[in-house]
């Protein structure tokens, strides 16, 4: 759940198909591959030969299936009332966060 | 404040001034009419972190211009002077403060959720008609009483956290309970201390409290939507991830509806992640 969702891995041992969670700059500060894009072994090896040893991976979140959604809401709202603004709160975000599964 | 625990506090706020003296004098020049823009950058670029910072930011989709600002001239020139002062504001604190502090809350998440209440602020003020770069100072400095806790009280602060847990309260009620103070009287404190507008700091004594009555600035309704709506989105794993009370009077003294706030939820959640990710990589 955290917005940063990355972690170093060593570039020897990236998975084909990686998402840089950072910009690779040149020496003079120019960039080469920007965040966002795959890595593939091309790439990976250009690294490599360039003298990177470890990279920022983006790391794939799997979804939440609609229960594990629901009983993660039930347990942020565990402790509120059940008023008609909380329960238009809830729902809100219930069909936020179906939504926003369905497209990844 | 009248605890023992307070003069520990007053004594680390005297020393922890979050402004260089380059920043100050920067600060007070962008206050005068008419503002001596080439002094103003002058002092700011002697401050290179805080200027990369502001040019990461300004360069962002969330300010959307079309050509790249590659100096601060720029960015003041673009910006406007009032935004570069907001900005400014908000990067020394949050440079001062990106130490980890010594256990406990986890700085970066305490940054990533203050950012992205920043960012939900902004994004909401639009909305409601309020002042945008001020919503994004005051979202900054919505928990900037915990970053001071975290950093002054963390021995004291760890049965906060054990009294939290054993009583599945909010860590505002656990603040109370044991050390007789809360996050948002000390944030409220510092930013009087540091010399800030009232403004941030009636947001910061406020802003984690349901406002059945209307508050005395109507800042605090609009950043407490936001912390509301970022427990929500699930951008950050802060230590109070429990959802706070929404009162139905706070969005009609915002004029905002429910459908409004469904349709701006995915730009809140996407320029929150693409914010963090510039200013905290």
């Amino acid at each position: 759940m955290s917005a940063v969702e990355y972690r170093t891995v060593l570039l020897v041992e990236v998975d084909e198909g990686a998402v840089l969670a950072q910009d690779v700059l040149n020496e003079d500060g120019q960039i080469l591959l920007c965040r966002g894009a795959l890595l593939t072994p091309k790439l990976q090896q250009m690294l490599i030969q360039r003298g990177h040893t470890a990279i920022d991976i983006l790391e794939q979140q799997p979804n939440l299936t609609e229960e594990q959604l629901r009983e993660q809401l039930d347990a942020m709202f565990e402790s509120q009332p059940s008023t008609p603004c909380m329960l238009e709160l809830r729902g809100l975000f219930e069909r936020f966060h179906a939504r926003k599964a369905s497209n990844e | 404040m009248n605890n023992p625990l307070v003069a520990k506090l007053n004594h680390y706020l005297d020393s922890a001034a979050p402004f260089s003296s380059s920043v100050q004098a920067a600060m007070a020049e962008m206050s005068k009419q008419p503002v001596d823009l080439p002094a103003v950058c002058a002092l700011l670029e002697t401050d290179p972190v805080l200027i990369a910072a502001i040019l990461r930011l300004a360069n962002s989709p969330f300010y959307g211009f079309v050509r790249e600002i590659n100096t601060v001239s720029d960015a003041a020139m673009l910006l406007g002077v009032h935004s570069l002062k907001q900005l400014v504001i908000s990067f020394s604190l949050m440079k001062r403060f990106s130490q980890a502090g010594k256990e406990g809350l986890g700085r970066q998440a305490l940054w990533e959720n203050s950012i992205a209440v920043a960012v939900a602020s902004k994004i909401l003020a639009r909305e409601a008609g309020l002042d945008a770069d001020v919503a994004f100072v005051a979202g900054v400095l919505s928990d900037i009483g915990l970053v001071v806790m975290d950093q002054c009280l963390a021995e004291e602060y760890q049965p906060v956290l054990a009294y939290r847990d054993r009583h599945s309260c909010s860590l505002v009620v656990a603040e109370q309970a044991v050390l007789k103070l809360d996050h948002g009287r000390v944030g409220a404190a510092a930013i009087n201390q540091w010399g800030l507008p009232a403004i941030y700091s009636e947001v910061a004594l406020c802003c984690d409290h349901s406002q059945e009555q209307p508050p005395k600035v109507p800042m605090v309704d609009l950043v407490h939507l936001a912390i509301v709506l970022i427990k929500g989105l699930w951008i950050t794993t802060v230590p109070d991830s429990a959802m706070i009370t929404l009162a139905p009077q706070t969005l009609t003294r915002l004029k905002l509806n429910w459908d409004q706030l469904e349709e701006l939820l995915p730009e809140i959640d996407l320029s929150s992640r693409e914010i963090i990710g510039r200013l905290l990589p």
